[in-house]
């Protein structure tokens, strides 16, 4: 039987990994405790928004709960939480109602609660304010981005993942992730540009 | 010095997949090396924005009494374990009770015949006689002997009527 630390550090393969990525369901308190910062990072990277973030975080592992029959184990339970997550963010996009009041109330405001509440460490406060100032653009920039782009970018820029784990996350081929992020930089870079111009 | 790095090989080398002569390049080329070095600070930023705030919500974050169950579904779950509880206690007592009534001694009945029976309950009925049951006794006795003489009760009943 693997252990729980031969399945997190994959050394173990096959029909060995699936059951023991099954089993790690089995105490799903853990599983929470392990991903919900993780997952809630996805999410907020995803929607600009902490409290749907932190709704959509709910919703992901309540959603986790409720089908972890149907988990074979093929992926890690992380992958397979990111999965998730991934697609209650574009089903939060699609929704036509959530999508009228965002755009009647939002547009750019969402991510200027996080960027007010990200303490820059600069010393002077115009210094604070110009670091403010480009994190915005980061953030305006992130939200033109295709929804495919902008998992793709938070999962490489946020959590760090490899091109394969974004594949696996995604359902994409790695080739195709790769065309996303270079988009998905193209369109921050050119509105950093936008931003030293005229900032 | 050869042309500045295209954005695609700007591009690899902020995933850190540059090929060796782009990297050789980034390291004598100062504009280079600075503007990917803008987009990778801003990129951090990013980063960090949200790291923190996902720590403040790890602060802020209460965990939930079980995951997919909501407070009634709680408190169901808790009726059912408080109607299993009284269902176990009535089950034991019923069970002690009988325990306790088989361990009182039952008079050990012999199976005897009908007619041996009867004769018991003659013997019974012929050993004591309440003393209000004592006329019925002599009755009985009396049906071995002859009938005492009968009282004409009549006769006396018209003289005492003449007086």
């Amino acid at each position: 039987m693997a252990t729980m630390l031969q399945v997190v550090e994959g050394a173990i393969d096959g029909d060995d990994r699936r059951a023991a990525n099954a089993a790690l369901l089995d105490d799903f308190d853990s599983v929470v405790l392990r991903h919900q910062q993780r997952i809630y990072r996805v999410l907020l990277g995803l929607v600009s928004d902490s409290d749907t973030a932190q709704t959509l975080t709910q919703e992901c592992f309540l959603k986790a709960y409720r089908s972890r029959s149907n988990y074979r184990g093929e992926a890690s339970v992380s992958t397979w939480l990111i999965r998730i997550a991934i697609n209650l963010a574009h089903d939060y996009h699609r929704n036509r109602r959530m999508g009228f009041w965002r755009r009647l109330f939002a547009g750019d405001n969402d991510a200027s609660e996080v960027v007010a509440r990200r303490p820059s460490g600069a010393a002077t406060p115009e210094q604070d304010l110009l670091a403010k100032e480009k994190l915005a653009a980061v953030w305006s920039a992130v939200e033109k981005l295709s929804p495919q782009q902008r998992a793709v970018f938070v999962l490489r820029f946020v959590e760090q993942m490899s091109l394969e784990e974004i594949a696996a996350a995604t359902n994409l081929r790695p080739g195709t992730v790769k065309t996303h992020l270079f988009r998905a930089l193209g369109t921050v870079r050119k509105r950093m540009k936008e931003w030293q111009v005229s900032p | 010095m050869k042309e500045h790095l295209s954005e695609e090989q700007l591009n690899h080398w902020i995933l850190g997949q540059a090929e060796s002569d782009a990297t050789e390049h980034m390291e004598a080329c100062a504009i280079c090396r600075r503007e990917a070095q803008k987009l990778k600070a801003a990129l951090d930023g990013f980063h960090d924005s949200i790291h923190g705030m996902a720590e403040d919500y790890r602060l802020r974050w209460q965990p939930p009494v079980q995951p997919g169950r909501s407070a009634w579904s709680q408190l169901i779950a808790q009726r059912w374990a408080y109607a299993v509880a009284l269902a176990a206690i009535l089950v034991v007592s019923v069970v002690l009770l009988r325990f306790d009534h088989r361990r009182v001694p039952h008079p050990v009945t012999a199976t005897l015949s009908e007619s041996e029976i009867l004769m018991q309950i003659q013997a019974d009925v012929s050993e004591d006689v309440p003393s209000a049951l004592a006329p019925g006794e002599l009755l009985v006795a009396g049906a071995e002997e002859p009938p005492p003489a009968p009282v004409n009760v009549a006769r006396r009943g018209r003289k005492s009527s003449r007086r």
